[in-house]
């Protein structure tokens, strides 16, 4: 026996696990469809390719605030802010799932942990929605991503027919399928059958590019002149770093007034070359060329070195976004095609 | 905040619309506050009295267009400690520097029936002439950077005055962008930033008022424009609407 959410329990699925969370969701605004804090089910969609933005805003907003500080008498007060209540996130595809196993490690795995995005990250619940029809920028199957892959969720939905087959990974999930139980059937369908349909279904994009060998390949293409011939139509105007959902530098500022004030965190892109700008003025990365190089050999070079993983799941939104079409995409054929002669003077 | 002794002020117009200084007035907020901390000695707009230099802070207003504006720039050079350029048309001609690619006659005949006392030259910024401390950019210049500045200046702290481009703060606003989803002609992506990303945050695209960012690529948004429709006169007055007299944006202006 398998859980399944009629659709027509979608909107009371919403409700019910509004009375214990806040709810993160898929809306229509503005001609798009974005994830947004809604209190409206009915504003919810699932009809769409997918966000214009990615999950990762939820866990490391744009801009935080860390902790408040205030001297008083010569000793400093420090107000820590901290993470309350429990919230979900539905309708999360399969790509940004991926994405946010990616980006736990950077802020997990090693000396430091980062407590305010893990604070997110416990407390909240993700619902995956699997992809029926993936479009034409999509392209996670070349990062071993399908669109049934449920990797990264706490619950699972696959559309199925006239409703969502479930499916539980985490006690999150479990705890989220209890809180919404009197709307799940028990139905006669075989989740690993229907699993293995959204496995199987075509990325057209993504079954033709290749992404084998890359990472080794780049360890000696740092000076290729492959990055002069990308980088002169980069605008630096960052839109990729924006909506990447695994990218995730930042910078830190503190705002003073008087004897008091604020630490902020915000989303900083390699992209704009006052980044790696330094207190004296000088840039170590200072034309598109380095910072254009930067980016993606992040992806496809340092972090598999780092984690054994690309740092892409082809969600396909640089496709979709860049103004000048330097994507993901674009780059990987770029290296796939480039000689190995220079490959062979830099070894 | 208590001052023993106030910096003195002094603004200066030259060939602009007034819009700066009004903003200055504008600060209805702080103004009084500011009146606290500085001492405004010399703002025939706002002031009857003019009180002389020398100065702590001279701003700046308007682009230089005659030889007699040279001859008042200089001397304001000579009675302030600092230097502004305040506002676009002072950083590098703004938008009366529409006119540098006509003939200067032809100009002068547009707008003056009599030309006998009129003697006009190209639009320059006014560091064609003296040397500038600070360049506050914009049509008119951005409030929050001109109350950071005063700040900065008082506490003899250098102000943060964001050298990157408009699609950062559009992006910080969270704004639908008109340029990638819309495909408008907006010149986000090769303006300097300080503005709030005011006119995307309303739905108009950015026109390039306050001049090229730190690392504007202008020859990549021309091919983005052309792909877009726009033709080259179209492509050429957008960049030269405000800062044509910059290096970047006039490379945008002839590149094709």
């Amino acid at each position: 026996m398998t859980k399944v959410l009629p659709q027509g329990k979608l909107k009371d699925f919403l409700k019910d696990t509004m009375d214990k969370y806040s709810l993160v969701a898929p809306v229509r605004e503005d001609g798009v469809v974005v994830l947004k804090p809604t209190a409206d089910p009915e504003a919810v969609v699932t009809d769409y390719l997918n966000t214009v933005t990615s999950p990762k805003d939820f866990f490391f907003p744009q801009t935080e605030r860390m902790f408040r500080f205030q001297k008083t008498e010569g000793k400093i007060r420090v107000e820590e802010t901290t993470w309350q209540g429990k919230r979900v996130i539905f309708g999360v595809r399969p790509c940004d799932l991926g994405s946010l196993e990616l980006i736990d490690r950077v802020f997990q795995e090693g000396e430091y942990e980062e407590t305010y995005y893990l604070a997110r990250r416990e407390n909240t619940t993700v619902v995956g929605l699997a992809c029926s029809s993936p479009g034409p920028t999509c392209f996670c199957t070349t990062f071993g991503i399908t669109p049934g892959s449920p990797e990264g969720a706490d619950l699972m939905l696959y559309p199925d027919g006239e409703g969502f087959v479930v499916e539980v990974l985490t006690e999150k999930g479990e705890a989220l399928a209890q809180q919404t139980e009197t709307l799940l059937e028990d139905q006669d369908v075989d989740l690993a059958e229907v699993k293995g349909r959204f496995e199987g279904l075509k990325v057209p994009l993504g079954d033709h590019l290749s992404v084998d060998g890359v990472a080794a390949k780049l360890d000696g293409m740092f000076e290729h002149p492959v990055w002069a011939e990308l980088s002169p139509r980069c605008l630096g105007c960052g839109i990729c770093t924006y909506l990447c959902p695994t990218c995730h530098c930042f910078g830190m500022t503190d705002e003073v007034r008087g004897d008091q004030g604020v630490r902020l965190r915000c989303w900083d892109s390699c992209q704009f070359s006052d980044f790696t700008r330094m207190a004296g003025g000088h840039n170590p990365r200072p034309t598109k060329k380095e910072r254009v190089r930067q980016r993606f050999m992040h992806k496809l070079n340092y972090y598999v070195h780092r984690f054994g993983r690309y740092l892409c799941t082809g969600c396909g939104r640089c496709l979709e976004k860049c103004p000048v079409g330097l994507t993901m995409v674009h780059v990987i054929e770029k290296v796939n095609d480039s000689g190995t002669r220079e490959v062979a003077v830099n070894e | 905040m208590k001052i023993e002794k106030k910096p003195s002020v002094a603004v200066y117009k030259l060939s602009s619309c007034a819009g700066c200084q009004l903003e200055l007035l504008n600060l209805e907020p702080y103004l009084l506050d500011i009146l606290e901390v500085l001492d405004i000695r010399y703002f025939p707009m706002a002031k009857r009295e003019a009180g002389s230099g020398p100065y702590d802070l001279g701003l700046v207003e308007g682009a230089v267009t005659s030889g007699e504006e040279i001859i008042r720039l200089k001397k304001a050079r000579a009675d302030c400690r600092l230097l502004v350029a305040f506002g676009s048309c002072a950083c590098y001609g703004g938008l009366p520097s529409m006119k540098n690619w006509v003939a200067e006659r032809l100009v002068e005949e547009r707008v003056y029936p009599n030309l006998a006392a009129v003697h006009s030259i190209k639009a320059y910024g006014i560091d064609e002439y003296v040397k500038v401390d600070a360049y506050l950019k914009g049509c008119p210049v951005s409030r929050d950077e001109l109350v950071d500045f005063i700040k900065g200046v008082l506490l003899g702290t250098k102000p943060y005055l964001r050298p990157h481009s408009v699609c950062v703060e559009c992006k910080l606003h969270e704004n639908l962008c008109l340029f990638v989803t819309e495909g408008q002609p907006c010149m986000g992506p090769v303006t300097t930033a300080g503005c709030g990303a005011l006119c995307p945050s309303h739905g108009r695209v950015c026109e390039g008022c306050r001049g090229p960012a730190n690392d504007a690529n202008p020859e990549s948004l021309v091919e983005t424009f052309e792909e877009y429709g726009l033709t080259r006169a179209d492509i050429t007055r957008r960049f030269r609407k405000y800062a044509g007299m910059t290096p970047e944006f006039e490379r945008g202006a002839v590149s094709s």
